[in-house]
């Protein structure tokens, strides 16, 4: 078998506790606990969890900001280092991120076509393609019109600003999509515009993500398989629709019986 | 207890009829709020839904006199118990919000004094209100805090608000809110920021202190998950008007509006639906100084034509249910809910 394209080995983080005045070091928490998966290319990996489950700590110890205590991030069969000095840059494009807010994510005094433009500054373009060239293939993918890119931040819809986070991340070609649940903060007629555009990328670049939320209803819509993340913790890896129908752990059922549902609401609970 | 309060048992709590709030800005006037009526009824809950920039706040906020400037209540009326809070003094009205009307937002740290006990707070809440002595007013505090499901209330009033998980804060909220039994409580959002497991335990807990205490509630939110359980009534807003407004099992069965129909569809539901793609509703929420002319939504709408474009449909009653009210000209015909894929 084919060697997966992101496989997480034991990723564990610890935190050191200090002490309140002297700052000595008085123990040790466990923030990621032994955490392993595998990503096959063209696959959504949903992780669900509430806050402090540790799964958006999860990402960025991915994405390689921060610092993994043990196991590694390894992409196509080699480790993913980009914090490594002497990578060359391509290497560190495999992976992307992109986040809740997406107002907090774009630069405010920097229209569309600026901040798409300084990525291209940053990475280069594809071989005979113009700047010009690149952002209007991109606004298009995201299905943007190529008038907002003179529009700064601050005159988008949530939408519309997600769609250019996700322009943002797409223009270095990644093969995986780190996603910091980014509807949870979009209205429902947004949110769904937004995964959808999601599922479509999947299926025209043969796209990996890794999809974080707190909500297992938008998993549903998007994810193949799913984890649950508890206290640092996957406490159950299944296939998606096992999650749903038959949940194992005490937790996700737990969470699967809090959430909201229409048809439970329809049936006066 | 307002003394109106026995008397008016088939007298609706809160009756609003033709409310208007504005914010006049450089570029424009925007009507937040435009032609909003509805009633609620004692131990009713009436949910309010809509995106932001609806009008779902403004509404709550025009109703308690707090909305922020430069905004203004320019027209309606907003009558508790036959009593119209727009004519009041705001002398009067700072007696009616915290005792008759109680109120829960978003953030409740924001809400909270850092540096206060929380059993202080909420004595304090009460005091203002009604003359009782400190050992009275400690009494109907703890008794608060039990009711919004604080499990050892004694212990909790004596913690500071940093002391709190935002679960316990939000009820610590829930309790001064209710500490002079309000006849209506208004919750804006009042889960949007915690955790689902949360979540449902201050939902259920709201729902208890509601049963209990026999209020009127009106709770606004954008997830259709949260109100379809909570609500019995649905009120849809859409670019300060409201579009569609109905029992709770009419909306979710029948909604007649496209917009109401289109949210419905594009939610992500915890159920299988039968499409693989959830079926958004395309475009951008309207440009509140920009208003299309005719059906604000005709622009987003698969069934908009010549006349959607030019006249503003009427919030009329439906014919076949006096309860159901909508504003469109060429309603839904299908059964949205049997597009959806629902199991059991």
């Amino acid at each position: 078998m084919d060697a997966p394209l992101l496989r997480v080995e034991r990723l564990t983080k610890r935190f050191p506790i200090r002490a309140p005045i002297s700052k000595r070091v008085i123990g040790e928490k466990t923030v990621l606990d032994n955490i392993t998966f595998d990503l096959p290319r063209g696959e959504t990996l949903g992780i669900v969890g509430e806050s402090g489950s540790g799964k958006s700590l999860l990402l960025r110890v991915i994405l390689g900001v921060v610092q993994p205590t043990e196991g590694r991030v390894i992409v196509e069969g080699r480790e993913f280092r980009p914090r490594t000095e002497d990578r060359p840059l391509a290497d560190k494009r495999a992976i992307q991120m992109i986040f809740q807010d997406p107002g907090a994510a774009l630069h405010p005094r920097l229209t569309v076509y600026r901040t798409l433009a300084e990525t291209f500054r940053v990475h280069g373009t594809r071989d005979g393609k113009t700047v010009e060239e690149e952002i209007t293939e991109l606004l298009e993918l995201v299905g943007l019109s190529r008038r907002l890119g003179d529009r700064y931040p601050h005159q988008l819809s949530g939408g519309q600003r997600q769609r250019v986070v996700v322009a943002r991340a797409l223009a270095v070609r990644p093969q995986i999509l780190l996603c910091d649940d980014p509807v949870a903060a979009l209205d429902v007629s947004l949110a769904a515009q937004v995964l959808n555009l999601l599922l479509d990328l999947q299926e025209q670049l043969g796209l990996s993500y890794v999809f974080v939320t707190n909500n297992l209803a938008v998993l549903r819509q998007i994810a193949h398989r799913i984890a649950v993340m508890h206290d640092g913790r996957i406490v159950e890896l299944s296939e998606k629709e096992a999650i749903y129908t038959n949940p194992r752990d005490e937790y996700t059922r737990e969470l699967l019986e809090a959430a909201p549902s229409l048809q439970r609401s329809l049936a006066g609970n | 207890m307002s003394q109106s309060r026995e008397t008016t048992s088939a007298q609706p709590v809160l009756e609003v009829r033709n409310l208007q709030t504005v914010f006049p800005t450089r570029d424009g006037l925007i009507r937040a709020v435009d032609d909003v009526s509805f009633t609620v009824e004692q131990g009713k809950t009436l949910g309010i839904i809509g995106e932001s920039g609806s009008g779902k706040s403004v509404t709550a906020r025009s109703i308690l006199r707090v909305v922020d400037r430069p905004g203004r209540v320019v027209g309606g009326s907003v009558k508790l118990f036959g009593r119209d809070l727009l004519t009041l003094s705001e002398r009067e009205m700072r007696e009616i919000r915290g005792r008759d009307i109680g109120m829960i937002f978003q953030d409740p740290g924001a809400s909270l004094n850092p540096v206060r006990k929380v059993g202080t707070q909420i004595v304090e809440t009460y005091m203002t209100h009604r003359k009782a002595s400190k050992n009275e007013a400690r009494e109907r505090a703890l008794e608060s805090l039990a009711i919004a499901g604080i499990p050892n209330p004694t212990e909790v009033f004596d913690l500071y608000p940093v002391d709190l998980s935002s679960g316990a804060k939000q009820r610590v909220m829930i309790a001064m809110a209710i500490v002079c039994r309000p006849a209506l409580l208004i919750a804006d959002e009042p889960t949007t920021m915690l955790g689902v497991r949360t979540q449902r335990h201050i939902l259920e807990s709201l729902l208890k202190v509601q049963e209990e205490l026999a209020m009127a509630m009106i709770l606004i939110t954008h997830d259709f998950g949260v109100v379809s359980w909570m609500a019995d009534e649905i009120m849809v807003m859409y670019g300060g008007r409201v579009v569609e407004h109905a029992p709770k099992f009419e909306i979710l069965r029948r909604p007649r509006h496209h917009y109401t129909a289109g949210l419905i569809r594009s939610v992500p539901l915890i159920e299988e639906r039968r499409e693989k793609r959830l079926k958004s509703i395309p475009g951008f929420p309207p440009d509140l100084l920009n208003l299309p002319t005719g059906c604000i939504f005709h622009p987003r709408c698969e069934a908009a034509d010549g006349l959607c474009q030019s006249v503003r449909p009427e919030l009329g009653v439906a014919p076949e249910d006096p309860r159901h009210r909508y504003a469109c000209h060429h309603p839904v015909q299908e059964a949205v809910l049997d597009e959806l894929k629902l199991t059991g």
